[in-house]
């Protein structure tokens, strides 16, 4: 069967149009709620028909698109002209890297819907904006042009700054600012970056620019290309985080409200590592080549920081917030020792594993991020703290919500059979590949992560009770069921990884052109 | 030859005249007024919709290019009416992709301004018989295509806009009206030269070549398709292009504004009444903007190849300097008179570049700043009207106290930063990317990134502005807010439905701004 639906556009367009209609049909808050979590459940649905298509080839028959001649072929594609005279259009399409992160950014914002349901605050205009955000989002994933992915990049600043500047924490309105700031700067350097792939290749056309450069038609190997990628990383490296631009994520993570955590650690920092990919590494070949060695060392940079800073935290969410920090960098780890071991017969398997794994960690890390922020946020929001040395033993008195805890930390500090552990060994594995003995550094972290996450665990959930907390509420539905569903997740691609990791192991091994 | 484009200058005329002879109360004089100014939106509309398609060829003949012995060129609807021909002088009006959007601006404009000012008390017959002068004259120069005609319009265009200010002005509106009419008029008279000059040297030469008459001629055609003509620059060569092209930008530049050639713009648009401001940002500045298309590069081509780095220079300079001047206003009203300075900047710089994408970003950065600057000064009006003062640091918590109001201001913000999917963010985009693509920047192409700094400082002062005014919680000190009434409801719905609508959809606009800087780029390439 074939499906010749536009079903991307109707993707991008349902979360912008319910954002309206939730504001004119919400006034009533509990309207509100309902209507933008029903709203939400379709571009889910969507979402998991396009996935399903990769899972298992001609099950749906979405439209497929390769370039004439080329290699990359991109799924339920639909093309129309915005400005001709600028070689700018209306360009979507997904493959194996987004179509993942797709599915995740439906999922996660219907979880985030769900876990925001006490929000009493203007809740009309607090849900519409996460269906904004979830626009603007899958706006990236998406989009196979250039114009429309900058556009969708730059849009999402505005609901995200909304979200953390009305309905955040105290420090909101200074995190909020320097959220919106910092990733602002950061996009110039994207935006010069665009400019120079319009003025080599004539294009906007994501697909026409990515054939070329695989064919080294698109920009000349050297000099330029390797400026291109130190800037183009610079600018995406700070969505991801990556050490040192990272400063603007322990503030934003920390004063957002819960779902705006979910959906920043979730999703938002996915477009950094998305656009890595799919810039960095399949516009600038040569460069990549070249150059891969800096964000090795950013990442285990990144690996190893993020780790020390968590261990000294004592606010849980900027702890998991840091942790955010310490895990992105594996996605940067494993892109580069993908790059550098896919050169060598020898490497080239291991290779292939730590990209392919840096792309499952995107996915993984999504889930169990969303956990994490969820649980610190139901405790803060309980006990009216987040710091862990004011919690204790609270598991004898909140049962559920200290099992999800537990469980999410389990799975971020990668234990096997959890989602975490596959995309970490993943990356590691490629690491030795490709730099040998020094995949000693970043391994360290293990132990570290460990570290924080179980002496977290203990001083907050296990333990003598501390008497404050007798009479604390344990999850209600609206946060057990996000946490149930993502807590399933976590074992079902930790037991059977294979689902996603085989499309993007075999994907990686198209991009860095190894069979 | 078809009635059209006259009625474009008599409607404004008339409605002046019937203003000031029947509008003896409030009422009377703002309903003649916005009735002439509507139909003249109407008229400018019809020309809008001739130029994206065939549907009003019924009523005014085909579209067809305008024909001369030398060949056809890219402009329509021309009409001649003579003048005094001894003198090469005469009446001509046409129009192409450059000026079309900003006809369509003018009345547009004026009238919402009109709809603004409804409750203006203070003599309103003389208020609103200005404001249509003002029309007048506006699309007085954006119409013309014989110089003489074209500087009539453009000094006629101070005299209205001096009163304007000096009697329905601020506190400071004496000193700001007599400094705008005395630099701006310098700056014309400039100009003025430079316009005797290609009379005297160059007209006759041209004039031969293009309809095979010897006389002198002010026709700006004899100039426009002459430029394209293989012996161009034996009867206009550089030499004499230089000195021409350096007064010109001197006279536009001031208009524009570009720094340092700004400073009479902050005082006027502070002092000047809502309406005025919305005019002067929204429609005199572009009239500089314009000149530099239509002349500098049209008409000046080979001075314009070998002087793109002092566009470029003055743009980015102009950008740099008014963001960061921008970062330390307090006034809401300064402050978007200097954004206004930064914006103007993106014209110079897509100018610069040579090339058909930075043309038509330049031109459709005149349309898209008309349209946001418009509701900015009309948002500076409003919080003035409701709160009595225009200080950041005492309005604070307006999104509480004034939702429609800080729901309004947010868009305009985001829309002047130059957010992608509004109207400004295609301006931008093209500027840079064409000025990145440039004819002559081969060995200096990254400096791009020195005007793009001064989007991240544009970004913070709106955001930074945006944080203090909407959030927190109302000051207690100021009394009596209220929220929009209907008139300002009605003007900025308007105008930010186009700012959505051509920023999601900019081809109409777009489409004919790029014919226009197709052509242009041609001419430019090919000297």
């Amino acid at each position: 069967m074939v499906l010749d639906f536009p079903i991307l556009s109707v993707l991008l367009l349902t979360p912008a149009l319910g954002a309206a209609v939730v504001y004119l049909t919400g006034r009533d808050p509990e309207n509100a709620r309902i209507v933008a979590l029903t709203i939400s459940v379709v571009p889910l649905a969507l979402s998991l028909i396009v996935l399903l298509d990769f899972l298992s080839p001609g099950l749906v028959g979405l439209r497929q698109y390769t370039a004439p001649g080329g290699t990359f072929t991109y799924r339920a594609f639909e093309s129309a002209s915005w400005l001709p005279q600028a070689n700018v259009g209306y360009i979507v399409g997904v493959d194996e890297l987004s179509a993942p992160l797709v599915f995740l950014t439906a999922l996660l914002t219907v979880l985030a819907l769900m876990i925001n349901w006490e929000e009493h605050r203007r809740v009309r205009e607090f849900y519409a904006m996460f269906l904004l955000l979830e626009t603007t989002i899958l706006g990236v994933f998406v989009s196979l042009d250039f114009f429309l992915f900058f556009l969708f990049w730059e849009v999402g600043l505005v609901p995200m700054y909304f979200i953390i500047a009305v309905w955040g924490g105290p420090r909101r309105r200074y995190a909020a600012l320097k959220f919106f700031l910092f990733t602002f700067v950061a996009s110039i350097p994207v935006l010069i970056g665009i400019f120079a792939f319009y003025f080599y290749g004539h294009t906007f056309n994501m697909v026409t620019l990515i054939e070329a450069a695989r064919n080294g038609t698109l920009i000349p190997a050297g000099g330029i290309q390797n400026l291109l990628f130190i800037a183009l990383l610079a600018g995406f490296g700070t969505k991801l985080p990556t050490w040192p631009l990272h400063t603007w994520l322990p503030d934003a993570h920390v004063e957002a409200p819960t779902g705006g955590s979910v959906i920043l650690a979730g999703v938002l920092l996915k477009l950094g590592g998305y656009a890595i990919i799919r810039v960095n590494v399949q516009m600038l070949p040569q460069g990549s080549l070249e150059m891969y060695w800096i964000a090795a060392i950013l990442g285990t940079v990144s690996i190893l920081y993020g780790a020390f800073v968590c261990l000294v935290q004592d606010d849980l969410k900027r702890m998991v917030a840091f942790s955010s920090v310490s895990h992105m960098g594996f996605v940067t780890l494993g892109v580069a020792a993908g790059i550098v071991a896919s050169q060598s017969p020898a490497t080239v398997a291991g290779g292939l594993l730590g990209f392919g794994g840096a792309v499952f960690q995107m996915f993984a890390h999504g889930l169990v991020s969303a956990a994490l922020f969820m649980v610190a946020g139901s405790i803060g929001h309980k006990t009216g703290t987040r710091n862990i040395s004011e919690l204790g033993g609270i598991a004898s008195v909140t049962p559920k919500l200290s099992t999800f805890m537990m469980v999410s930390f389990l799975a971020s500090l990668g234990l096997p059979g959890l989602v975490g552990f596959v995309a970490e060994l993943a990356v590691f594995l490629g690491a030795y590949a490709a730099f040998g003995f020094l995949v000693l550094i970043p391994l360290i972290t293990v132990v570290i992560t460990t570290a924080y996450y179980i002496w977290a665990m203990q001083r907050a959930i296990f333990g003598p009770l501390n008497p404050r907390w007798k009479d604390l509420p344990d999850a209600h539905p609206h946060e057990s069921i996000p946490m149930g569903v993502l807590t399933a997740l976590f074992a079902l691609f930790g037991i059977l990884p294979v689902l996603l990791l085989n499309m993007t192991i075999q994907w990686a091994a198209r991009v860095l052109g190894v069979g | 030859m078809v009635l059209f484009l006259s009625l474009l200058l008599i409607l404004p005329l008339a409605g002046f005249v019937a203003t000031l002879a029947a509008g003896a109360t409030l009422r009377r004089a703002r309903t003649i007024a916005l009735a002439f100014s509507f139909a003249d939106t109407v008229v400018a509309g019809a020309l809008l919709v001739a130029f994206l398609g065939t549907w009003l060829d019924p009523l005014l003949g085909p579209r067809a290019p305008y024909g001369t012995p030398a060949g056809t060129f890219p402009v329509y609807f021309v009409e001649r009416y003579a003048w005094v021909p001894p003198l090469g002088m005469n009446v001509i009006l046409g129009v192409d992709g450059l000026s079309v959007p900003l006809i369509f601006l003018t009345p547009l404009l004026t009238t919402l301004a009109i709809v603004f000012s409804f409750k203006k008390e203070e003599r309103p017959r003389q208020f609103f018989a200005l404001l249509l002068l003002l029309e007048f004259s506006i699309s007085g120069v954006f119409l013309s295509l014989d110089f003489f005609l074209f500087f009539v319009f453009w000094e006629l265009v101070l005299i209205p806009m001096f009163f304007l200010i000096g009697i329905w002005g601020g506190p400071n509106r004496q000193y700001a009206s007599i400094k705008f009419l005395i630099y701006t008029h310098v700056g014309s008279v400039i100009m003025l030269l430079s316009i005797f000059a290609l009379y005297w040297t160059a007209s006759s030469g041209l004039n031969q070549a293009v309809y095979g008459l010897p006389d002198r001629t002010f026709d700006m055609t004899v100039f426009l398709i002459g430029a394209g003509l293989p012996g161009f620059l034996a009867i206009l060569p550089l030499a004499t292009q230089i000195p021409i092209f350096f007064a010109f930008f001197f006279g536009f530049g001031v208009k524009l504004p570009m720094v340092p050639f700004h400073t009479w713009l902050p005082d006027a648009h502070v002092e000047a009444p809502t309406a005025g401001s919305v005019i002067l940002a929204g429609l005199l500045l572009k009239m500089g903007g314009y000149g530099v298309f239509r002349i500098g590069l049209g008409m000046l081509p080979a001075a314009a190849k070998d002087l793109w780095w002092l566009l470029a220079a003055f743009g980015g300079v102009s950008m740099v300097y008014a963001s960061y001047v921008c970062l330390a206003q307090t006034d809401l009203k300064r402050l978007v008179a200097y954004s206004s300075v930064g914006h103007m900047g993106f014209v110079l710089l897509g100018a610069s570049s040579l090339v058909p994408l930075g043309i038509a970003g330049g031109i459709f950065q005149l349309f898209a700043h008309g349209l946001i600057t418009a509701v900015l000064f009309m948002l500076a009006g409003t919080i003035k009207h409701a709160a009595g003062t225009r200080e950041i640091p005492a309005l604070t918590g307006l999104g509480k106290a004034m939702p429609q109001f800080s729901f309004v201001l947010i868009v305009a913000f985001l829309a002047s930063l130059g957010l992608p999917g509004l109207v400004s963010f295609w301006a931008e985009f093209l500027v840079f990317t064409g000025f990145y693509g440039g004819l002559g920047a081969a060995p200096w192409r990254a400096l791009v990134v020195i005007p793009m700094l001064s989007i991240a400082v544009t970004a913070a002062y709106y955001i930074w502005t945006l944080h203090k005014v909407v959030m927190g919680d109302p000051n207690p000190a100021l009394k009596g807010l209220h929220d929009l009434n209907d008139q300002e409801r009605l003007s900025y719905s308007v105008l930010l439905g186009l700012i959505v609508f051509v920023g999601l959809f900019p081809l109409p606009i777009l489409g004919m701004t790029f014919e226009y800087a197709t052509h242009l780029a041609s001419i430019l390439g090919g000297i």
